[in-house]
């Protein structure tokens, strides 16, 4: 992490030493200003589009050219509906809400966005975004069953089970592709793959490539929202701030999947070799940050919309069939790649 | 009934989304649950919230008014209200309608059943959480409410029937219109077979969900495509033809499929049924396109000089929800003396608390959509 703070100091060119602290916060301030926003942005409105175009309408084209205005005319709604934040009365619900905004804003810590946005690059990284998951959908469960609605609580309940369900297959498929890496250090697992797509490591083996799928629709079972039926989700009874707040949260678990999918499976946010060498050779640190980043992005936002594609054109199935899916198909699906992950590499290393 | 279990009122009066206004039963019901877990043990319904004195309303106008009221029985149905009565006063009268008046009936009962078909198609795919699959059939209704509009003026409640025969002529090109919509809906059929019939989450969805049984079907005087996915073949246009449908040629789907099937009357049966129907109407229209003969439209000269006689009738007609019976009493004064209606959406919504037994709350409104239930219809 110090190296990583030195190349920041370095990158932004200041005349003294600041603290470490500082450096950590300026880091995720530009992850959260430069990157999560904007994409969180950019991302409601291609998918509002898209999903318009696929359903025969125009989309948003009020606000601004082409309705690019759109979403931030919603976000200008929602943070004018509803004036009393935390209003009082809501004790409870008020304080797991206040944790839930804590664990997302601080979840970003976890996120590999590049070489030079590694704050936790320990040999466990990989399995940190699991327990913020597991963490966030505790919180979202207790926030909901404080909101004392039942609709509210069977959303919680059911974005809970979907953790859980989900959670397993996706280890182990996390683990199938840490076994190839090495590691579960992010560095060492996007070193491991290429550039190009026949070095990623979904298409090095077959059972890469199940363990991909697996990971992918593990993703989808996990983050999923619950049926909207009735109004049956966390979702039902929030406005306002308050839902915005939430509705951000649900992106996050995406996007963060998303991200978590790519450099695991996808090449990460290698650039080639030669570039990255000549790029450090002249420190131009801020170049190599931007490019890392477009790269990454760029995989992760046709692979967000991959998936919300396929998400929108199916009915959503019931939790209980969600579950079925991942304790029957998935789970020994992700065994099967794992196990085959480990024959595989052990013939290549003995061959 | 186990004491332990959670009440759980869902109501017009609580802000619930499906109480109030959900699109799914087109106006206010409320249902009281007993749920244990995430399973609906026992329930109940109540509606009434939308009474509108339909009757009564239709008691103190004149006849040519009363067609009007007809209409808003079911605004998504609005023909049939209006056929039923017109039936019905035109037995009393002992009109005879002239073939061209019946044919345009026909055609505007066959249109009207295809784009309610449509409209549970999106209800359903808006119940699995499936905006897209909902679009892609809305797109498709449109063009059957642009024919509506073309002939009429009105998209929804059309006020085109008369008693006698039709209020106006069809238009020039109207009826190539209806022939090209034919063929654009039958070649959409594949699309739906294949985003709804063979998609797996679907299937997963409605399949063995809110199974309605032949004997529940007969005890609760249940009618049209709900009991016809159930196995009970009854279709008004086959057993007591009007408006010279006994000179089409065409089927009543009933239970093909569910023959020795275990699932027979569940959701995905209701919606395949439907499917079904849609093609059996695509059908009819084209026949009775081509049966349309040159004459008269009307026997009344003027729709406003009308002189109903004393006595009293009885007419069914076969909705797109099932049968609706109308009967009319009339003493040969400018307004009816009594007139009843007797729609399909009391009986569907009274084996409410009969199917949602042992179902999962999540599929309540997968259920709720598949009986096509319009409570406008009820409450009246």
């Amino acid at each position: 992490m110090n190296e990583l703070l030195d190349v920041w100091e370095k990158t932004l060119r200041i005349s003294f030493s600041p603290p470490r602290g500082v450096l950590v916060v300026i880091v995720i301030l530009f992850v959260y200003l430069l990157v999560l926003f904007p994409f969180a942005y950019l991302f409601a409105y291609f998918d509002r589009k898209l999903t318009a175009d696929l359903q025969a309408r125009v989309g948003p084209n009020r606000a601004g050219f082409r309705g690019v205005l759109q979403v931030f005319a919603d976000l200008v709604k929602l943070f004018q509906k509803d004036p009393a934040f935390f209003s009082s009365g809501f004790e409870k619900e008020n304080i797991w809400f206040h944790i839930y905004i804590m664990l997302l804003f601080t979840g970003v810590v976890f996120l590999p966005l590049g070489s030079l946005t590694l704050l936790i690059n320990t040999d466990m990284s990989a399995l940190l975004p699991f327990c913020a998951a597991f963490v966030l959908a505790f919180c979202t469960l207790l926030f909901s069953l404080s909101q004392g609605e039942v609709q509210s609580s069977f959303g919680g309940l059911r974005v809970a089970v979907h953790v859980l369900s989900g959670a397993f297959p996706a280890l182990v498929a996390l683990q199938a592709a840490c076994l190839y890496a090495g590691s579960f250090r992010w560095s060492v697992i996007s070193e491991s793959q290429g550039v190009f797509p026949q070095s990623w490591a979904a298409f090095t083996s077959p059972f890469l490539f199940i363990s991909f799928c697996v990971f992918i629709v593990g993703g989808l079972v996990m983050w999923s929202l619950s049926p909207e039926e009735g109004g049956f989700s966390v979702s039902s009874k929030l406005s306002g701030k308050k839902f915005f707040i939430f509705r951000l949260g649900r992106f996050y678990g995406l996007f963060l999947w998303s991200v978590i999918a790519v450099v695991l499976y996808l090449g990460a946010w290698n650039m080639p070799a030669s570039l990255y060498d000549g790029l450090k050779n002249s420190q131009e640190y801020l170049l190599i940050l931007f490019i890392e980043l477009g790269v990454l992005l760029a995989k992760t936002l046709f692979l967000m919309f991959v998936v919300t594609g396929i998400v929108r054109v199916n009915p959503k199935i019931r939790v209980d069939q969600a579950t079925d899916l991942s304790w029957k198909i998935l789970s020994p699906l992700s065994l099967v790649s794992l196990i085959g992950t480990v024959l595989w590499s052990g013939w290549s290393y003995i061959r | 009934m186990r004491s332990d279990l959670t009440k759980w009122t869902i109501g017009p009066f609580l802000g619930f989304p499906q109480g109030f206004s959900h699109g799914i039963t087109q106006g206010p019901i409320k249902l009281e649950l007993f749920i244990d877990g995430e399973v609906i043990v026992h329930g109940t319904v109540e509606t009434g919230y939308l009474y509108r004195k339909l009757e009564k309303a239709i008691r103190l106008h004149p006849w040519v008014s009363t067609l009007s009221y007809a209409g808003r029985l079911d605004p998504e149905n609005a023909v049939f209200g209006e056929l039923v009565l017109c039936l019905a006063v035109e037995k009393i009268g002992k009109t005879e309608v002239p073939l061209r008046a019946q044919r345009i009936r026909v055609v505007l009962s066959e249109l009207a059943r295809i784009s309610n078909h449509l409209s549970f198609f999106v209800s359903v795919a808006r119940t699995v959480d499936s905006e897209i699959m909902a679009q892609y059939v809305l797109r498709d209704r449109e063009k059957i409410l642009d024919l509506f509009e073309l002939l009429t003026g009105s998209r929804f409640s059309l006020g085109f029937l008369c008693y006698g025969g039709v209020r106006k002529d069809i238009t020039d090109g109207f009826i190539e219109r209806v022939l090209e919509v034919c063929e654009l809906i039958q070649k959409r059929i594949k699309e739906y077979n294949d985003i709804y019939t063979f998609n797996a989450a679907f299937i997963k969805r409605s399949k063995k969900v809110g199974k309605l049984s032949k004997e529940i079907i007969i005890n609760y005087g249940v009618t049209g495509p709900n009991a016809r996915a159930s196995g009970v073949s009854y279709d008004v246009r086959k057993e007591q033809p009007y408006c010279g449908y006994e000179k089409i040629d065409f089927k009543v789907p009933t239970g093909i499929f569910g023959q020795g099937d275990p699932s027979c009357g569940d959701v995905y049966h209701r919606f395949l049924l439907r499917v079904f129907e849609i093609e059996q109407s695509i059908e009819i229209l084209k026949q009775a396109t081509e049966q349309i003969p040159v004459g008269r439209f009307n026997v009344n000269e003027s729709v406003q000089s009308l002189n109903v006689p004393s006595g009293e009738a009885n007419a069914r007609v076969e909705s797109s929800r099932g049968v609706l019976e109308c009967h009319v009493v009339s003493d040969g004064r400018a307004q009816p003396n009594s007139v009843q209606f007797w729609p399909p959406s009391v009986a569907s919504a009274a084996v409410i608390s009969k199917v949602i037994e042992g179902i999962k709350i999540e599929d309540l409104l997968v259920v709720l959509a598949s009986l096509n239930i319009s409570v406008s219809e009820i409450d009246q």
